[in-house]
């Protein structure tokens, strides 16, 4: 199974098969490819998985892919998931009908008691040319899902994160922006970005439940300041980044807290070859979470 | 938690989805002869005996007969025809050498005519796993460029599809700039680059309506391709 995440103009994947052990890795690594037309966004895509199909030489090639989240247009309402009636009659109060001719939309529940929907909408040019790249190449897609949802999928897989009351998958990002998926007995609670200035700190953006994202704000912001020597927002905390910022992780990695860990599918799986996995040069390998779902590892 | 799949049909999701896309080929296989079934041994008289070995010689005889002029047709699914028309469609975007020239989707058998200007081309290209199907093709030239033409089988007389479908269906793919459609009578054509071409005909697979109907897709000089589809008569 190959699983293949995107970053930007990156592209990493992570080969692996089924042994009596759990899922063993027989290649990872990583591609960079610029869009160079964005009408042509299909012979982008066949390109990359042709590239790397041909790496990895996998026979049936059968491949899962997690989307760069700014392929993707993120939305919240109020409305209950149950009802359907309900959450068309506000997405008709607010979304775009222009936008609808390009988008596709998914809506997903957040915890129940907050009757909040988190509605993600994805260009349906994307989903086409994955499909006409399939079957182009013969191929197999068991999976499409996008950045840290992937990463998600990942923690509860490879840390068994669902063993927690509570958990946050934490992106570390560019310049200080980050991402940050907090679950709360299985339910996401809050889905937002921060910038992580000491006290020009502040929320970018945010979905689900305000308070809880305005406690972990506050909560990394102390843990950055070495006010405190463990996270209390969460009972645990998973971090990585994609892009290459290592500093910041090396920092928050080094003070060794008891309840952080880091996101890299390469520390707990077993691989093929015997070689010396850099524990944070890999970590943009946790995006690939989305192959292992459903896999016990 | 939920875990977004974005292979499964929009709206509301369940916390997890199985959906997947796959166009993995399984190997095209002959159909079996059914193995004759072992006589009953019956006490009969002489005269009986041999009208039986005489029956049985003649039903070897035909047997044998078949086997000289006759190739066991290959049992070859709609899915793998309208995979491999899309690869030559895609092919002839980035494929100087051969080009796909026509494909006819008859109700009973699919056209494919490729072109190229070297004959070694066309040699190469039914020398790969086209012939190891076992599909008959033909290779001719004219005006000084080579051709093979492909038949593949094809079921593509089924009933229902219609006109107003078509157009529905046009609302829900999502096309380049570049396209033009026009209807008339009992036809739907479009113009447009390969890949509006691709994506249309996959949302006809999609929606099972690819048998439906009578249709045609033309390389145009200009680069551009031409669908061309005629509804069924219920």
């Amino acid at each position: 199974m190959l699983a293949i995440s995107q970053s930007g103009a990156t592209y990493n994947y992570l080969n692996w098969i089924p042994s009596e052990s759990g899922p063993m890795v027989t290649h990872h690594g990583s591609i960079q490819k610029e869009l160079e037309n964005p009408d042509r966004i299909d012979e982008h895509y066949y390109e990359i998985l042709d590239e790397i199909f041909s790496q990895v030489k996998n026979g049936d090639p059968i491949c899962t892919f997690s989307l760069d989240s700014s392929s993707v247009l993120f939305s919240t309402c109020n409305a209950d998931n149950s009802s359907e009636e309900m959450l068309n009659w506000h997405l008709n109060q607010s979304r775009d009908d222009e936008l609808s001719k390009v988008m596709d939309y998914y809506h997903f529940s957040f915890a129940p008691e907050s009757g909040k929907v988190l509605n993600i909408a994805i260009p349906k040019t994307i989903r086409q040319s994955f499909q006409t790249n399939m079957s182009l190449l013969k191929s197999k897609m068991n999976g499409l899902s996008v950045g840290i949802f992937s990463a998600e999928v990942g923690a509860r897989q490879w840390m068994h994160a669902y063993k927690n009351e509570s958990y946050l998958i934490w992106k570390i990002g560019k310049k200080k922006n980050d991402e940050l998926l907090y679950i709360h007995n299985g339910e996401l609670e809050t889905y937002f970005s921060f910038h992580r200035s000491g006290k020009k700190s502040k929320m970018m953006w945010q979905f689900g439940d305000a308070n809880i994202a305005n406690l972990i704000m506050q909560d990394i912001i102390n843990v950055q300041d070495e006010k405190a020597k463990k996270f209390t927002s969460a009972q645990q905390v998973y971090l990585y980044t994609t892009d290459g910022n290592m500093k910041d992780v090396k920092f928050f990695h080094n003070l060794e807290l008891e309840n952080l860990s880091l996101l890299n599918p390469l520390s707990v799986l077993e691989s093929s070859e015997e070689e010396k996995v850099h524990e944070y040069n890999t970590l943009a390998l946790a995006e690939t979470g989305n192959s292992f779902g459903g896999i016990d590892v | 938690m939920f875990s977004p799949n974005f292979i499964a049909e929009p709206g509301i999701q369940k916390e997890t989805s199985d959906e997947s896309w796959s166009f993995i080929q399984n190997k095209v296989e002959p159909i079996q002869e059914a193995e004759p079934k072992p006589a009953v041994e019956k006490k009969i008289n002489t005269r009986a005996k041999f009208a039986i070995y005489a029956w049985a010689a003649c039903v070897l005889l035909v047997i044998t007969w078949a086997g000289l002029f006759m190739n066991p047709k290959p049992k070859v699914s709609p899915d793998m025809v309208l995979n491999q028309v899309i690869d030559l469609i895609i092919e002839s975007g980035f494929m100087k050498e051969l080009q796909l020239s026509e494909a006819h989707f008859n109700p009973d058998f699919v056209k494919v005519t490729i072109k190229a200007g070297e004959l070694s081309a066309l040699q190469n290209f039914t020398l790969g796993y086209r012939k190891e199907d076992k599909i008959p093709y033909e290779i001719f030239r004219k005006n000084e460029i080579n051709y093979v033409s492909l038949n593949f089988p094809w079921q593509g007389n089924k009933k229902g599809g219609s006109l107003e479908t078509l157009k529905f269906l046009a609302t829900k793919t999502v096309f380049s700039n570049k396209i033009s459609i026009n209807t008339s009578g009992n036809n739907f054509e479009l113009h447009g680059r390969s890949s509006d071409i691709i994506s249309y005909l996959l949302q006809m697979a999609d929606n099972g309506l690819i048998q439906k109907f009578t249709l045609s897709v033309y390389h145009l000089e200009s680069g551009q391709f031409y669908l061309k589809i005629k509804a069924n008569q219920v």
